[in-house]
């Protein structure tokens, strides 16, 4: 069963001015399903449209076209009641400063209407001062807050936009687990981020989105197969791009008078002809994320 | 509730004011006005500056209700509350969407117009509590400085201050609601008042555009008459409520079809 289900979904946002009217792209024709009891993540850069679907299914803004569903409930027509069982964590998160943390949670108990089972568990796994007013939170303790609120009144669907976005290594680490404990629990849970150590840590499948458009549906363990090394090369002598092909290699591209190299897991057939020539510079990384969207879009053609 | 207690601290400062104002000019009265021939005084000036200080209705200013009208309740009620609502309510909306913080509030089972009409009316207590420091300021002034007045005239133009400022507040949401920036909103609001107020002084000076002045909140809201003619005009009062709340059910439309961006 799907629990969300998003059929072509499309935001434009209309400017107006007195010189006119503009349109931006928001996102285009997005369609997408996440499955009960998984962890969806969605990935993409900034500007991508990762808020914009997110705020879509909260209906905090309207659909230029096409429609979602979560729990079989349309996004505007029954938001009100998929709000109810949804836990949200915005991308960039504010609360009234001048009051305290524990003030917040009871304020958001009060509009959730019943009561926060996982609070206390919460607050403790996170650490949080209940007494302390929000303004002299950092940015961490300001999203582990949102975190807690999120999750409190034990939402079967958690959407949550960059969630780690301030937490420290350590904290970010019992994100983690606490999420993979959730997921045992039952939940699913919309994640999105731009790092895909995040995403390959605790996502099951993961939708790539570019400049509004979904560009890949994929199980992480796939994704993975694709995140190989990327090698940036220049060398003294005259090489060409074929001179270097081996089936090791993902996509390769002239880069500044030499190639970035896409390859899988393994190395050792490239590095050995890369060796044949006389190299004048090298680096070897683990390949980005944004790698990976350059396989999708242009990288596979190239080879 | 959480708008009321975001708003205490400076509501109540405020109600200090009116009350403290209030007892000022009361103060005033018995120790100038009741002195002084007001009315041979106010003959000379011209009626455009009379009209200016609300004082076109006016039967007499050298009796307190008079005096009163144009020294308190017409700055205080026309141009000082009705600033100070804009400022207030500038950040209904605008406030939560610019700070992010709408973003939490409506992911919660809440709907826009529930959110909408709880922070309409958590400004409508203050209306009520500043309504009523403005008559406890009078009561309180009158009975200890011994004025001959009775004060359940202005408890009335209280009352009839009531659907005058929740026009306003009406007004300053909906302008809450269509600009989400809290500054450009107390902005606009703040120049609609003074416009509002200019257009009645003028309309009332010019007849040939006297229509003009039925478009003013100010031209339903005449303290002097019933503070001073003790003439009371409810009719007025009830066109005001009607009129708050269909700007209030524009404010409604208007957020429920918003992007909160």
């Amino acid at each position: 069963m799907y629990i969300i289900s998003v059929e072509n979904l499309t935001k434009y946002y209309v400017q107006r001015s007195i010189r006119g009217t503009k349109e931006n792209r928001g996102i285009e024709n997005v369609s997408f399903n996440v499955k009960e009891g998984e962890i969806f993540g969605f990935l993409g850069p900034n500007g991508a449209g990762k808020t914009t679907t997110m705020r879509l299914l909260l209906d905090m803004i309207r659909p230029t076209s096409g429609s979602a569903k979560i729990l079989g409930m349309d996004i505007n027509e029954d938001s009100l009641e998929i709000r109810r069982k949804v836990g949200y964590i915005p991308g960039e998160i504010n609360f009234y400063n001048e009051r305290t943390a524990g003030y917040m949670l009871s304020y958001y108990e009060k509009l959730q209407g019943d009561s926060s089972s996982l609070k206390n568990e919460l607050v403790s796994i996170f650490n949080i001062p209940l007494d302390r007013p929000v303004k002299t939170f950092s940015r961490g303790m300001k999203q582990k807050l949102a975190i807690i609120q999120g999750f409190m009144h034990d939402p079967s669907i958690v959407i949550m936009d960059e969630p780690t976005m301030g937490l420290d290594p350590l904290v970010q680490q019992r994100f983690y687990e606490f999420l993979l404990e959730q997921k045992k629990r039952g939940k699913t849970i919309f994640i999105s981020t731009h790092i895909l150590s995040e995403a390959q840590r605790v996502c099951d499948r993961v939708a790539i989105i570019k400049e509004g458009n979904i560009v890949a549906i994929e199980e992480v363990s796939k994704l993975a197969e694709r995140s190989g090394r990327s090698i940036k090369v220049a060398f003294d002598d005259d090489v060409s791009a074929s001179d270097l092909e081996n089936d090791e290699i993902v996509s390769i591209r002239s880069i500044n008078g030499g190639f970035r190299i896409q390859t899988g897991p393994s190395v050792s057939k490239t590095l050995k002809i890369i060796a044949k020539h006389k190299i004048s510079d090298i680096s070897i990384t683990e390949t980005s994320l944004e790698d990976i969207f350059l396989q999708y879009y242009e990288g596979e053609s190239d080879v | 509730m959480h708008t009321l207690r975001e708003k205490r601290s400076g509501i109540l400062v405020f109600a200090l004011f009116i009350f403290v104002f209030g007892i000022v000019m009361v103060a005033a009265y018995d120790s100038i006005g009741s002195e002084l021939d007001m009315d041979a005084l106010l003959e000379n000036y011209p009626d455009i500056i009379m009209d200016f200080f609300g004082g076109d209705t006016i039967q007499s200013f050298g009796e307190f209700g008079g005096f009163y009208t144009l020294e308190y309740v017409t700055w205080v009620w026309f141009l000082i509350i009705p600033a100070y609502l804009a400022m207030v309510c500038s950040g209904l909306i605008a406030g939560e969407v610019e700070n992010k913080t709408a973003d939490t509030l409506l992911s919660y089972p809440v709907s826009r117009r529930r959110v909408l009409l709880e922070k309409y009316l958590a400004v409508v207590v203050m209306v009520a509590i500043v309504n009523f420091m403005g008559f406890f300021s009078t009561y309180v002034g009158v009975a200890a400085y011994g004025i001959e007045y009775c004060v359940k005239w202005v408890g009335i133009a209280m009352i009839q201050a009531t659907p005058f400022l929740l026009i306003w507040t009406a007004a300053f949401t909906l302008f809450s609601v269509i600009f989400s920036d809290a500054k450009k909103v107390s902005t606009y609001s703040i120049v609609l008042v003074f416009l509002a107020y200019f257009v009645d002084v003028i309309s009332n000076i010019w007849n040939d555009i006297s229509f003009l002045g039925k478009l003013s909140p100010m031209n339903y809201f005449d303290p002097g008459l019933v503070m001073s003619q003790n003439i009371i005009r409810w009719q007025n009062s009830i066109l005001l409520l009607a009129t708050a709340c269909v700007v209030m059910a524009l404010g409604i439309y208007f957020f429920d079809k918003k992007d909160i961006l």
